[in-house]
C-alpha cells in the first residue's frame, strides 16, 4: 500500500468545494423545472479502482449517462447518472420523451447547466481557468458507462470522485452527480487555493 | 464437494479457477477489456478486467489494470492453477466506445480501442491464440466464462446473449 496521496485537510477543502458547486448546480436545475431540489450532502470517495464502480450503483443497472468534460486549467469530469425511471420523470417534466432524440438532447442540455454553474462556482473558488466541453451521452449498464470516466482518474492506486444524488422535490426522481478529476488536477485545485 | 462460485473480476482485478461449475465474470465493460485465458484440457480459466492499454507507475501493484502487465500477470496465475501455455486460448471482450458527440478527439473516447489494440498486442507478443473476440461498437458487455466448458458468454443492454 502506497501512502496517503492527500492529508485530511487537503480533502476537506476538495469537499467543500464541491459542496458549493453542488449547490449551485442545483439551484440552476431548480430554476430549469420550477421545483425545490434536494441535495444529498456531497462524499468525497477515495477508494481502490475496484470498488469505484460498486459505490456509484449495480453495475448492470440501465442507467443514462451525460458526461461533461472540463478543460483549460485542469482535466475533470463531470457525470450525471440517471436511472431509466429517473430519467423519464425528468424528461416528462419537461414535456420529451426520455428515449428519442429530444430526450437525449434534453439531458445533455441538463448535463450543460449543471456542469456550468458547477464549474463557474469551481472557477470563483479556485481563481483557475476552466471551461466545459460540449456534453456526451451514453444509455447502457452503469458500468460501462462510468468506466472510461473512472479509467481517466486511475492513473494512482485509488480513485478519488465527489459523488452526491439530487432529488427533485415531490417526485420519483433522482439521479448521481460524480465530479471525477484527472490526473493532476486535484494537485492543481489545491495550489490555487494556496495550499500546496 | 463444494458449492460452484461466481468469481467477480471488478476493474482492474484478476480472477482464477480451477473448479468444475465455476464461473468467471466481470460485469458493465464500457471502454474497459474482459480477457480470458482458458486451457479446456485442463479445466483452467482466468479473467481479467483490463482498464487502461499502457502500464504506469501503479503497474507494480496493480498488474491486472493494464492490458500489456495484465497479460503476463493472468498467465501466471492460470499456469500456477494447472494451465500449459501451448493448450491456451485467449477470448476477449469489450473496448466499447460508450460516450457520443459532436467532439471528436477527447482521449475519454479512444479508450476502448485503445485497449482492445493493446490486449490483441501483448496476446501476440506472449504468442497466445485468440480464439475469439467481441470487441469494439458503442454497447456495454457483461462477460461469463464457464471454467468446466471454457465456454464464454457475453451480453449486452437489449440483446441476446452470444457464445464465443
Amino acid at each position: 500500500m502506497s501512502e496517503r496521496a492527500y492529508s485530511d485537510f487537503e480533502l476537506s477543502a476538495i469537499q467543500e468545494i464541491g459542496n458549493i458547486g453542488t449547490g449551485s448546480a442545483a439551484t440552476a436545475l431548480s430554476q430549469l423545472v420550477g421545483r425545490q431540489i434536494d441535495i444529498d450532502v456531497p462524499q468525497l470517495e477515495l477508494v481502490s479502482l475496484a470498488d469505484a464502480a460498486d459505490e456509484i450503483g449495480p453495475p448492470e443497472s440501465e442507467v443514462m449517462g451525460v458526461l461533461t468534460p472540463i478543460m483549460r486549467d485542469f482535466a475533470a469530469g463531470l457525470l450525471l447518472v440517471f436511472p431509466v425511471g429517473s430519467a423519464e420523470v425528468l424528461c416528462g417534466m419537461l414535456g420529451v420523451d426520455a428515449y428519442d432524440e429530444m430526450g437525449r438532447s434534453c439531458l445533455q442540455e441538463i448535463g450543460n447547466i449543471l456542469t456550468s454553474s458547477y464549474g463557474t462556482a469551481l472557477a470563483q473558488m479556485t481563481g483557475l481557468d476552466i471551461e466545459p466541453a460540449p456534453p456526451m451521452f451514453a444509455y447502457d449498464m452503469l458500468g460501462a458507462v462510468v468506466d472510461a470516466v473512472l479509467a481517466m482518474s486511475a492513473t494512482s492506486e485509488q480513485v478519488l470522485f465527489m459523488k452526491t444524488a439530487l432529488h427533485i422535490e415531490g417526485q420519483h426522481c433522482d439521479f448521481g452527480f460524480l465530479f471525477v478529476p484527472q490526473e493532476g488536477a486535484v494537485g492543481t485545485m489545491l495550489a490555487a487555493l494556496g495550499m500546496a | 464437494m463444494t458449492a460452484a462460485t461466481r468469481h467477480m473480476a471488478r476493474m482492474g482485478e484478476a480472477v482464477v479457477s480451477a473448479a468444475p461449475g465455476d464461473l468467471l465474470v466481470a460485469l458493465g465493460l464500457g471502454s474497459c477489456i474482459g480477457l480470458a485465458l482458458i486451457d479446456p484440457a485442463a479445466g483452467v480459466a482466468g479473467l481479467v478486467h483490463i482498464v487502461l492499454p499502457q502500464a504506469n507507475a501503479s503497474a507494480a501493484t496493480a498488474p491486472a489494470k493494464f492490458a500489456d502487465t495484465a497479460v503476463p500477470h493472468l498467465l501466471q496465475l492460470v499456469t500456477r492453477a494447472g494451465a500449459r501455455e501451448p493448450r491456451m486460448h485467449a477470448v476477449l471482450c469489450g473496448g466499447a466506445h460508450m460516450f457520443t458527440s459532436q467532439t471528436a478527439g477527447n482521449p475519454v473516447m479512444a479508450i476502448g480501442a485503445r485497449n482492445a489494440q493493446a490486449t490483441l498486442d501483448a496476446l501476440a507478443a506472449r504468442r497466445i491464440s485468440v480464439r475469439a473476440k467481441d470487441v469494439g461498437g458503442t454497447v456495454g458487455r457483461s462477460v461469463e466464462v464457464d471454467v468446466e466448458t471454457g465456454s464464454v458468454a457475453v451480453r449486452g443492454v437489449g440483446q441476446q446473449t452470444r457464445k464465443l
